[in-house]
């Protein structure tokens, strides 16, 4: 059973945290954000967002684990139900299980993208072969169709997702710890390799075009019109939720297994500013320097612009790597290896709260509830690999690595806060601290926190295809409301897609509209079922 | 780089590493926490 362990040591604790918080995202989607949204003047609204919902969101989400882990809780529902004697309190809980079986199903795919590519590098395969060619073989995008099954992407998930189980099936410290304290020097040992081979790249290294010091530079020179936008505020809190790895589940998983009177705030504060350093210290110094030192600063700036971090890590750097002859199937084995351990600590993240809700709650053996985590992420991320082509793999990571994330959030902020109550809440943060937390935090967790998430969640509903100014004028002047694609409506409402039908009107075959609202739908009854095992596993026990 | 983007890039990763080094040095210097481990009778 999950409520006999604990963790080793402090440092593990906060370095398997870390390894939670640290992932993709660090070195893939902040550099492009940063870049997208007013550079140096990104890190304003950044930092703002930091403490005033990032730092507290961590306090709390580690006293929720820490309580719930007394009572032998170590998933969100049981936390969440101790919160207070409110029945809804359990069920607001089931997002912490569903999110987290959720993204792992997606993220272990990403993960498997580094291993392949990892080998790949190794084997020469870039050398002789485009790595955009590669990847759209590799993932099916260079069939005409919705579904596929691409046999080698296939092979490198299970591997994957084999590797996670196996940890996770050695349980807390024997796996998850072991792997955070070696994963998190080998991940921070590459990120400063690359990032000082990148930035030394000078006029004498063939294919160089240009100093990589302007591509940091471009990372970092602030435009003081973005402090004004609030899409940059929008983008940089978002990125805060995503970075930190909060509204998920896993960071109160983790923090159950700590002693009663440990110091949980400074833990979830080391925790929390080491991931801001891999982020912004490493993460801003790594692919665009490198881009720009062999594409150019006008190239990288329009690939910063038109596509996501993963295709521009996974595609185009091991492309740009190729310019360093002999080094090249280091410089890629370095990355991806890097891209691979900073995946892999964040998904036995997602693991542990699956598999500690079966075994506390439904008392299931560590082996089996690992089993039945295998099977379940494997079922779903069999729909992310072969529906790719279809968007399903865009779906899942839109409503549960970001929406569900911002919804968990926002529950869990004002059930601490207003249910469970300040005094009580604060007690608990402080309780066993040597650090002296600010009281002010005091005040920022019962108002600015829930707040500040609420208007997050509002503005990604209805975010606007223009400037909020603009879409403003456009409803007083009677045109409605200018929907962008990806705001939360718009995502719901298909905007900005040819046709919204399910099937082509004169082929009758099927759209990827149908295959996008499929997988929303698919979505919703894995909530429905983990809110029906909830609701049996207190049945059980209120029986027994 | 520009003089603003230096300056921006300084700034932020001070209070990054500051706090970063501050805080997982307090962690690694910390004694043991003498309280038991929790146990079933605690709950």
């Amino acid at each position: 059973m999950s409520s006999g362990e604990s963790w080793r040591s402090r440092v593990g604790l906060v370095l398997a945290m870390a390894g939670n918080a640290v992932g993709l995202g660090n070195f893939l989607r902040f550099p492009t954000l940063a870049a997208q949204n007013g550079g140096g003047a990104f890190l304003v609204p950044y930092l703002v967002s930091f403490v005033l919902m990032g730092i507290p969101l961590l306090y709390v989400e580690w006293a929720i684990g820490r309580h719930g882990g007394a009572f032998g809780h170590h998933s969100a529902p049981g936390q969440m139900d101790r919160l207070g004697n409110r029945a809804w309190l359990k069920y607001l809980g089931a997002f912490g299980v569903f999110t987290n079986l959720a993204v792992a199903a997606f993220y272990v795919y990403i993960e498997s993208w580094a291993l392949s590519c990892a080998f790949h590098s190794v084997v020469g395969t870039f050398s002789r072969r485009a790595p955009g060619e590669f990847r759209a073989s590799y993932l099916g995008l260079d069939r005409d169709a919705l579904a596929v099954f691409p046999v080698e992407a296939a092979f490198w998930y299970v591997l994957t997702l084999g590797i996670n189980v196996a940890v996770l099936g050695r349980g807390l410290t024997g796996g998850i710890e072991r792997v955070a304290r070696i994963g998190m020097p080998l991940l921070l040992g590459c990120a400063v390799l690359l990032a000082i081979r990148g930035l030394t790249l000078g006029p004498g290294d063939p294919g160089v075009v240009e100093s990589p010091l302007r591509g940091l530079n471009f990372v970092w020179e602030p435009h003081a019109s973005g402090l004004l936008d609030p899409t940059t505020w929008l983008a940089a809190a978002g990125q805060i939720f995503f970075t930190l790895s909060v509204g998920m589940g896993s960071i109160q998983c983790y923090a159950s297994y700590v002693k009663r009177d440990e110091d949980i705030a400074l833990g979830a504060s080391a925790a929390g500013w080491m991931n801001e350093a891999v982020e912004v210290v490493l993460g801003g110094s790594i692919v665009i320097p490198i881009a720009t030192a062999y594409l150019g600063l006008e190239a990288t700036r329009a690939m910063a612009s038109g596509v996501d971090g993963y295709s521009l890590g996974f595609a185009s750097l091991p492309s740009l790597f190729s310019n360093m002859g002999a080094l090249a199937p280091v410089a890629g084995l370095l990355w991806f290896a890097l891209l691979f351990f900073a995946g892999v600590t964040s998904s036995l993240a997602m693991g542990q709260p699956v598999m500690a809700f079966l075994q506390d709650e439904m008392g299931v053996s560590r082996g089996k509830s690992a089993a039945a985590f295998c099977a379940a992420t494997l079922l779903l991320g069999a729909v992310c690999v072969a529906l790719y082509p279809g968007g399903a793999f865009g779906e899942f990571d839109f409503w549960t690595g970001t929406f569900v994330l911002v919804l968990f959030a926002l529950g869990e902020s004002i059930a601490f806060g207003w249910v469970f109550g300040i005094e009580r809440g604060w007690a608990e943060i402080t309780r066993g601290a040597e650090m002296r937390v600010p009281r002010f935090f005091r005040f920022v967790i019962r108002w600015v926190t829930p707040a500040f998430i609420a208007v997050i969640f509002l503005g990604s509903l209805v975010q606007p295809a223009v400037g909020w100014g603009a879409a403003f004028d456009s409803l007083a002047a009677g045109d409605g409301w200018p929907l962008a694609p990806g705001s939360v409506l718009g995502r719901l409402l298909h905007v900005g897609a040819s046709d919204a039908s399910w099937f082509d009107a004169t082929t009758g075959a099927p759209t990827r509209v149908l295959v996008e609202d499929a997988t929303r739908l698919l979505l919703l009854l894995v909530f429905v079922a983990t809110c029906w095992l909830v609701r049996i596993a207190w049945k059980r026990k209120a029986a027994a | 780089m520009t003089a603003s983007a230096l300056a921006m890039m300084i700034a932020t990763w001070t209070v990054v590493l500051g706090f970063t080094i501050t805080t997982f040095v307090a962690v690694v210097r910390r004694k043991p926490n003498e309280s038991p481990p929790r146990d079933s009778a605690e709950r």
